[in-house]
């Protein structure tokens, strides 16, 4: 059983304008002479993740609920708070399987940090209510700092037919907010 | 030993007296022009406007070298005025009235001065004509008789145009001309008196051609780089100049900084400055003052900057900084060194 991760990251380019500087000044010509120029710039809020992994869950021994994670990097200008979004290409939180026609339920918890277990449990296709917060470096420092958890119920994988091509595709849409 | 030299003395001049008394008023081509005062005008400052200096002496034409009263003695032929005409040329080698820096008449540009000779005649008013070098002006003036008892009426203007003194180069200035005069019973009689002008200009220096660096929209990627080239004016004889560049957004260190409106968040940036426009971002802007060599040729550089401020921002610096409008102004003093 395989889920795949799909990424995308959504800029929000705010519509403000950097024409808050003065014009620039020229000086007079005399025994001295002063002229300014105003520096300006505008950082539109911007996230990114990256670093998102698949998750292989294996092969399910039998017994118990069956779980998952994978840990990625979320940037967000400023370190500011982000929101995420998880939809899949089964149309809900949902592997399938072509060789069995079965589809096995699972659930989803999203954390700002590398422990899910306790993070917002996700209803599909609608944006985590906790803001959630991003780092402020591109790379996130080298490491992580998000983990996204999938669990499936042992009666969910006890229903389901055997076969070994269970698998859905994962899309998480990060938002500054 | 003194007395016998001074009655000697005594005796010529009373003989000499005689002599003069007993010659007889006898018609001559007179025209002679009185002394003009050398002028300097001192030290010149931007600010100190326009100066000109208006000089009235006697510019004498008559049949009479008499030194008549208006009107003159019953005299056969009758002692008239004759008319005149006024001119000053320039005693160095190019054609025009400039002063020169440094005397030196090959110096071109705003290594000169034009200056403004214009002449009128104070006994007969009319307005004044602006003279050409070594020409004599077009108005025939009531010329007086030989030492113009009667009052002085030759009127000399000169200046120096503000427009003239502002784009010159810093340094001394002379020249020497000659005021001449035409006229007497023939016409073609001539006479001249020298003097000469100086001034002083003080330095000067302008920045201009400034625009404001707008980095725009960051795109998420890559460092910012922009530049932004402007003119630096130096009236010194090799443009030099000393520049202090300054911002609200500069730390103790020299380290410049973009900020928020509320000044809560900033994004350091490298200044850097090139006394040139070639590419390369110059020299690390920091607390020192940094020197140049500018133009000292045209105030406004003839449009074409001479010296450029890069700003940099790295994408870490940016990519750290929450959504928002940042800003910083720089300041430049230009001092001519």
């Amino acid at each position: 059983m395989k889920l795949n991760k799909m990424v995308t990251g959504f800029a929000f380019a705010a519509a403000m304008s950097t024409g808050q500087a003065m014009a620039a000044t020229q000086g007079a010509l005399g025994v001295d002479s002063t002229g300014t120029t105003d520096v300006s710039l505008e950082i539109a809020d911007r996230v990114q993740i990256s670093g998102v992994e698949d998750i292989a869950l294996g092969a399910w021994g039998g017994s118990g609920d069956l779980a998952g994670t994978s840990q990625f990097c979320v940037y967000r200008s400023g370190g500011d708070d982000y929101q995420m979004t998880l939809t899949t290409d089964t149309g809900s939180f949902l592997v399938s399987s072509v060789s069995t026609g079965d589809d096995i339920a699972f659930t989803a918890k999203i954390d700002d940090d590398l422990d899910a277990s306790n993070g917002e449990a996700l209803t599909y296709n609608t944006p985590t209510a906790v803001a959630l917060t991003g780092s402020s470096s591109l790379t996130c420092g080298g490491g992580d700092n998000a983990e996204l958890e999938v669990t499936f119920a042992e009666t969910a994988l006890q229903a389901a037919s055997t076969g070994n091509d269970y698998q859905a595709t994962v899309t998480l849409y990060v938002e500054p907010i | 030993m003194l007395w016998p030299c001074t009655r000697i003395t005594q005796v010529l001049l009373f003989s000499l007296t005689i002599s003069a008394s007993m010659v007889q008023a006898k018609e001559a081509d007179h025209v002679a022009i009185g002394r003009i005062q050398n002028q300097n005008f001192g030290n010149w400052a931007i600010g100190d406007g326009a100066q000109s200096v208006t000089i009235i002496s006697c510019a004498s034409s008559s049949n009479y070298d008499n030194p008549y009263d208006d009107p003159p003695p019953a005299v056969t032929p009758p002692a008239v005025h004759l008319p005149y005409q006024f001119k000053v040329t320039q005693l160095a080698t190019p054609a025009g009235h400039y002063l020169y820096l440094d005397g030196d008449d090959t110096n071109t540009g705003n290594a000169r001065i034009a200056v403004q000779f214009e002449h009128r005649d104070v006994k007969t008013p009319s307005t004044f004509e602006t003279l050409s070098d070594n020409i004599y002006d077009t108005h025939l003036h009531d010329g007086q008789f030989r030492l113009c008892k009667s009052g002085d009426n030759s009127e000399l203007r000169m200046t120096l145009t503000q427009a003239e003194l502002e784009k010159a180069r810093a340094g001394t200035y002379r020249t020497d001309f000659r005021a001449g005069v035409i006229g007497g019973s023939s016409g073609t009689a001539s006479a001249t008196t020298d003097f000469f002008m100086r001034i002083s200009v003080s330095t000067a220096a302008q920045v201009s051609g400034l625009s404001n660096i707008d980095l725009g929209v960051w795109d998420g990627t890559g460092d910012l780089v922009a530049e932004e080239g402007f003119c630096v004016y130096s009236n010194t004889t090799d443009a030099a100049y000393e520049l202090s560049i300054s911002s609200p957004g500069q730390d103790g260190g020299g380290n410049f900084y973009l900020s928020n409106p509320g000044a809560t968040v900033s994004i350091p940036y490298q200044l850097r400055f090139k006394d040139d426009v070639s590419p390369g971002g110059g020299v690390l802007v920091g607390t020192a003052s940094l020197t140049g060599n500018g133009n000292n040729s045209v105030v406004d550089c003839g449009g074409i900057d001479n010296a450029k401020l890069s700003v940099t921002l790295l994408a870490a610096d940016l990519g750290a900084a929450a959504n928002n409008i940042y800003s910083d102004t720089i300041t430049l003093v230009v001092v001519p060194l």
